[in-house]
């Protein structure tokens, strides 16, 4: 979060990069859901909102004193969608902001795929966006890591293991031509980076120390 | 980006939580329990061939230096700690194969031998100055030879004076971490393991007592508590209750009744004799 304000452009940029990855998919289900947007509104507001936030640099009112950044965060896009819809006209496709890569297409099969669940409000859906978001930014970390580090193994054990699930270290290790130590230790690995690239995923996109510890003992129920 | 659902989710925290034993003598097995001070894990000892129980730690290592301290048959004892790459700490102890105190079904008898035992346990902690501030049936272990292990001593490595701590239905109503507090917590144990004995006035008696609101009301001490019931199993009277004659009565042919019924054959005996002769 921090980034996202820094004066130095390329971090700044950085900075953006990670705050709209983590936020864009619980901003457009929260539009489409609270507000019952048609999907086309709801992906030209979370463009509109993400284009004005940067352009009117509005997070930098945010303080950490108030409450979570995430909060504060929902609350601009409350307040963003209220003027829009006072001034009932919705931004165009393509006008005079500046079009994020942002593929509303996945986001709303997941939507069709994976509806809220029978009374949840909101709220809650983009709190579990939120969670979900992080974890997938830091698994496609982990993925990156892998290869460029050409551990590919190590993050196939992991997918396999750690995210699909299903299969037991003697049956990986005998489909991975290993032996069972080596899967353990693999996979002791890729968790332990795991852990670090999510927690550095985390350290990006929360408004302070304190909320970074919060969420980390909230997420990984332990205290750093 | 791939759609991550929520058991994947759930998959993804453990992993990422999951304590890396790497470089020790260590290897997890499996998770065994979890609680608001830790994890608890099944693990191997490769070094001395075992299976152990390894707790990995929320926040530092009060707890393993506590439950070291506390040798004693009714607790288990640590053999192992240390910390791990990512600064947690963690503990080996005894692996305690057997079932929980609130599954466990025995006669009544037994259940109170066991219930004794846990009393034992707690005053010999007390007389170490340390208090459990979480004494409930899921923290207590029955292992394979009938023994009772007190466990989970979390609560005791943060207590300070005044902290509040505890489970609800275990928890005295003054809700701080004292001697007193576990004493009524001793009790609600033992209004859980008395469970369909609502006859036995005498029992119902000294859960009350040891229940009682106010601190000062209830057993001085865990020991005191323990003598109580075992007058009750001996069939002596119970400080705590004012029996009846009736109950009395009850209780005396209860405790006596090898005697009463020796004197009772000896006398039908002598009265059997007697008609013999005068015939």
């Amino acid at each position: 979060m921090v980034a996202a304000g820094s004066l130095d452009a390329g971090e700044r940029r950085r900075g953006w990069e990670a705050l709209v990855g983590a936020y864009w998919k619980p901003v457009y289900k929260f539009v489409r859901i609270k507000w019952e947007y048609s999907a086309e509104d709801a992906a030209d507001l979370t463009q509109g909102f993400f284009a004005r936030a940067m352009e009117k640099d509005f997070f930098r009112a945010y303080d950490a004193a108030r409450g979570s950044f995430r909060t504060f965060l929902r609350t601009c896009l409350e307040g963003f969608v209220a003027n829009e819809r006072k001034a009932g006209a919705r931004l165009k496709r393509g006008g005079d902001v500046q079009m994020l890569s942002l593929d509303f297409v996945s986001a709303e099969g997941e939507l069709f795929e994976h509806p809220p669940a029978a009374g949840s409000s909101p709220e809650e859906l983009f709190q579990r966006e939120w969670v979900r978001s992080l974890f997938a930014m830091a698994l496609e970390d982990l993925k990156a890591e892998c290869e460029a580090r050409e551990k590919q193994i190590y993050f196939r054990l992991f997918e396999r293991y750690d995210v699909d699930a299903g299969s037991s270290y003697a049956e990986l290790a005998d489909e991975f031509q290993l032996p069972v130590t080596s899967v353990t230790n693999y996979l002791a690995w890729a968790r332990r980076e795991f852990r670090r690239l999510l927690l550095g995923r985390l350290r990006e996109i929360t408004g302070g120390d304190e909320e970074y510890r919060a969420d980390a003992k909230a997420l990984l129920g332990m205290p750093l | 980006m791939k759609f991550l659902e929520d058991d994947a989710i759930g998959r993804l925290r453990r992993a990422a939580e999951a304590p890396d034993f790497s470089g020790t003598r260590y290897r997890v097995i499996e998770e065994i329990g979890r609680g608001g001070m830790g994890v608890v894990y099944r693990a191997e000892d490769s070094v001395l061939g075992r299976t152990v129980a390894l707790k990995v730690m929320d926040d530092g290592d009060a707890e393993a230096r506590i439950m070291a301290s506390l040798e004693h048959p009714g607790i288990v004892p640590v053999h192992d700690a240390g910390t791990l790459p990512d600064g947690r700490t963690f503990y080996a102890m005894k692996l305690v194969e057997g079932m929980r105190l609130s599954e466990y079904r025995g006669p009544l008898a037994d259940r109170l031998r066991v219930f004794q035992k846990i009393c034992e346990a707690v005053a010999f902690a007390h007389s170490r100055g340390v208090v459990h501030g979480d004494l409930k049936p899921d923290n207590v272990m029955i292992g394979a030879f009938g023994e009772a292990l007190v466990m989970d001593w979390g609560v005791a490595a943060i207590a300070r004076p005044g902290v509040i701590a505890g489970t609800r239905g275990y928890m005295a109503p003054e809700m701080i971490v004292s001697p007193a507090g576990d004493v009524y917590a001793l009790g609600a144990i033992l209004r859980d393991l008395k469970d369909g004995q609502e006859s036995r006035a005498a029992l119902g008696a000294i859960v009350s007592r040891a229940m009682a609101r106010v601190a000062g009301d209830r057993y001085g001490s865990a020991l005191e508590l323990r003598d109580e019931v075992a007058r009750y199993v001996d069939g002596e009277r119970v400080v705590a209750h004012r029996e009846g004659i009736g109950e009395r009565a009850a209780r005396l042919f209860v405790r006596h009744r090898v005697a009463i019924l020796l004197v009772v054959a000896y006398l039908a005996m002598r009265i059997a004799l007697l008609v013999f002769l005068r015939r």
